[in-house]
């Protein structure tokens, strides 16, 4: 009995020491949590790392503009990330942590060094830092494009990029790309890697001056930081980088862009715009929501592989600026074809490039494989190398099924008559 | 005394299948990507296959002798002394087998969820609920077994439907990944992966005869066959072949990728359970077999003081290895290449020797 009692006076002696919570507990107000990293190649050491850190709401209610009106950047030279992240863990009173990490940008410097495999592609082992993360390229400097990256209309930064890069699925120009994705390219053998392009725009593409009189172009056809606009984000993401294995080799414009993620089908709606059939310099915009997906054949047999690719696309007319009688079932067969056209040309123009630059963004690697039956039959064909060897057809198909709010378009009525 | 207790046809399969699925979620899928490559998939129907041939074998015996568990036949039919050896090699190999395990999950859990944990304390609280649940017996644990066997099931189904918008079918190809020969070879050896489906022969004396432990058997492999193959082919077209050998828990890896709008993410948790529970009920499961072996052999009918003991070697034995490459790429994989040899050759060589010797069991309990 007096045994028991003495073990139950131990036991309650000793419970408040299970009370006192984890001795080495951190809460979460000890973290910095990094929104955005961005990486150049260092001055005084091999790399120049950006944190972006948005401030969260102090103690008390929660303020939801906190985050928008001030963040934190640092920058330092330092030879990897942890390294970096030891050292500015030296310097401020947090620790920083990426869990809730968004987005690397990478300087286009150092995509073309040939370094991106060794500094960028270990990331990946990093337990923080998620699969998940957005990746871009951007012209001139990653700090740059950081400093100026800035929460859009009282959203969170964190929300704002997520909703930036989302809007790739609406038009085509960029492609969606996560650090996961990006380690599994550049080791592929069947497809190379595509990065959404990104620059700080500050509108000086903007001019005044006398009133375009020049032919049509073709919207998107450049890159990020070019478009004439000002206002908006300053951060602007079009084109993408191309790369052969871990380094840059070239770019595409948001265009050629629009037409490597339609064969992947991975374009979901686009607006394309096509110069008017009859009246030249007018044009008509084909606003396209339902793609069949692409039907591509790899002919292997020859001494040049033959891609084939066909592809049906279906679409919209919301708009025809020459009121000619597009609605009309023989007159549509015009715009049919002059589409269909329209993106053969570009199917080909961006093929081209991607030949010239060496590099299967296309992933027709991923259809060549398939006539492979073993992983040695297939390396030693060695598909990455022959993709610039060869030749790609393509036949599109096109369809209107509406043609927006009105039939017909009648004509205007002025003193000069009808026009 | 720890209850054995009866349990059904159920409880049995649930505990089997968990303990020998749930290595799906640790470093199992990486070291077949870099076998096999592309094929691991139909590997692992092949290594079922050739377990499930093996396995014949075990039921004849278990036939042969209705009602008795392993060491009970090894012992009749090769004598106390040369039958002891044989169990006690079993229970070496289960001891081996649940130190394996219980480090593998400790790296694992200690890359991805615990950085900053010893692997001391991880594997402390771990061993504590193991020697709880051993405490209550093989009944609870079946009972759990089954219990937990609903939830692991929906969430593994989850993360694969999930992940469909991550699969890439060119992923599969080249269909015959290394080469036929290679897959066929590594089919054949690591059918140890299914090894613990004879564990069935220790747990005889609390299933309901031969008839019923043939039929749990078959289920085991069949239920396990299919949910190995579909983790393995889920995890095949996420990854490609040349990635897919690189990572530390693919499994994981896939459920962390899961990314649908923007609202449908970092759902690892969901995993994370999966994996705890189920390598919970593994390691228990061998950890019990072990001392189920040992007391036999020393005729301990109070298997009782033997846990806390055996807990601690158990322990030991976990924090023997220098760390997670030379568990996962030595150990793990000595274990998946020879586990045969433990689990199937010696029911083999016992019924061939019953045979040559024309032994059989007595029909106790029939």
């Amino acid at each position: 009995m007096v045994l028991k009692k003495a073990v139950l006076l131990i036991i309650i002696l000793l419970v408040p020491m299970f009370l006192t919570a984890c001795f080495d507990a951190i809460e979460i107000n000890n973290y910095a949590y990094v929104s955005m990293l961005g990486i150049d190649e260092g001055v005084t050491d091999k790399m120049r790392i950006t944190f972006n850190i948005p401030k969260f709401p102090e103690k008390g209610a929660p303020d939801p503009d906190a985050e928008t009106r001030e963040m934190e950047n640092i920058t330092i030279d330092a030879p990897s990330l942890l390294s970096g992240v030891a050292l500015i863990n030296s310097s401020i009173p947090k620790i920083l942590n990426f869990m809730h990490l968004k987005a690397i940008v990478i300087s286009e410097d150092l995509a073309t060094s040939e370094n991106l495999g060794d500094y960028i592609a270990p990331l990946i082992r990093y337990r923080q830092i998620r699969r998940n993360t957005y990746v871009f390229i951007c012209k001139n400097s990653a700090r740059e494009l950081i400093l100026d990256c800035k929460p859009y209309l009282d959203a969170l930064i964190t929300e704002s990029i997520e909703e930036l890069v989302g809007r790739a699925q609406y038009t085509g120009f960029f492609p969606e790309l996560s650090l996961g994705l990006m380690y599994d390219i550049i080791k592929s053998p069947f497809r190379q890697l595509m990065v959404p392009y990104a620059a700080v725009n500050e509108g000086e593409t903007l001019e005044d001056g006398p009133p375009y009189k020049g032919e049509y172009l073709i919207p998107g056809d450049f890159y990020a930081g070019d478009t004439a606009r000002k206002g908006g984000q300053e951060v602007e993401i079009l084109g993408s980088a191309v790369l052969d294995g871990d380094k840059m080799v070239g770019k595409l414009t948001g265009f050629e862009t629009q037409m490597v993620l339609l064969v992947r089908n991975e374009l979901k709606r686009a607006v394309f715009t096509i110069e008017d059939p009859e009246k030249p310099g007018l044009v008509i915009p084909i606003e396209c929501k339902e793609f069949s997906k692409p039907k591509i054949k790899v002919d292997l047999q020859g001494e040049r592989p033959q891609i084939h690719v066909e592809l049906h696309i279906e679409g919209e007319m919301p708009l025809i600026q020459s009121r000619i009688h597009y609605e009309d079932p023989q007159k549509q067969k015009i715009i049919e074809k002059a589409f269909a056209e329209y993106v053969k040309q570009g199917i080909e123009k961006a093929f081209l490039k991607c030949k010239t630059l060496k590099s299967d963004v296309f992933d027709f690697g991923a259809v060549s494989v398939t006539q492979f039956w073993t992983i040695q039959q297939w390396e030693s064909f060695d598909w990455i190398k022959r993709f610039s060897e060869s030749e790609l057809k393509a036949d599109v198909e096109f369809t209107i099924r509406r043609t927006g709010k009105l039939r017909k378009s009648s004509p205007i009525i002025s003193t000069e008559g009808k026009k | 005394m720890i209850r054995e207790g009866k349990f059904g046809y159920h409880e049995a399969i649930s505990l089997l299948v968990i303990t020998i699925s749930i290595r799906m979620a640790l470093t199992s899928p990486s070291m077949v990507a870099q076998l096999v490559g592309t094929t691991g998939w139909y590997m692992t129907i092949i290594s079922a296959l050739v377990a499930a041939f093996f396995f014949s074998f075990t039921v004849r015996l278990l036939r042969r002798f209705p009602h008795q568990s392993f060491m009970e036949i090894y012992d009749e039919v090769l004598g106390k002394v040369v039958g002891s050896l044989f169990t006690l090699l079993l229970t070496g190999y289960l001891m081996f087998m649940a130190s394996i395990n219980l480090r593998e999950f400790t790296e694992v859990m200690k890359v991805f969820v615990l950085p900053e944990s010893p692997p001391s304390f991880i594997m402390i609280v771990f061993l504590i609920c193991v020697v709880v649940l051993t405490l209550q017996g093989l009944e609870t644990m079946a009972r759990f077994a089954k219990f937990m066997v609903y939830i692991l099931g929906a969430g593994f189904v989850l993360v694969l439907i999930l992940s469909i918008s991550n699969y890439q079918i060119s992923n599969l190809f080249p269909i015959l990944g290394y080469g036929l020969d290679t897959t066929m070879l590594h089919g054949f050896l690591r059918s140890s992966y299914y090894g613990e489906v004879v564990l069935v022969g220790v747990m005889a004396s609390s299933l309901h005869g031969p008839k019923e432990i043939k039929r749990i058997g078959n289920r085991t492999l069949l239920i396990s066959g299919i949910t190995t193959s579909l983790s393995l082919l889920a995890f095949t077209l996420v990854f490609p072949y040349t990635i897919a050998p690189e990572l530390v828990s693919p499994m994981y890896t896939m459920a962390s990728q899961i990314n649908l709008g923007e609202f449908l993410q970092r759902l690892d948790p969901i995993f994370v359970f999966l994996w705890n529970f189920g390598s919970f009920i593994e390691v228990t499961l061998l950890f019990y077999c072990g001392i189920l072996t040992y007391a036999h052999v020393f005729n301990i009918t109070d298997k009782r003081p033997l846990i806390f003991p055996k807990a601690v070697i158990l322990f030991c034995l976990a924090i023997i290895p220098d760390g997670l490459s030379q568990v996962e790429m030595e150990l793990v994989q000595f274990t998946r290449n020879w586990g045969w040899v433990f689990y199937f050759i010696p029911p083999i060589i016992v019924l061939a020797v019953a045979a040559i010797r024309n032994k059989k069991g007595g029909t106790r309990g029939a």
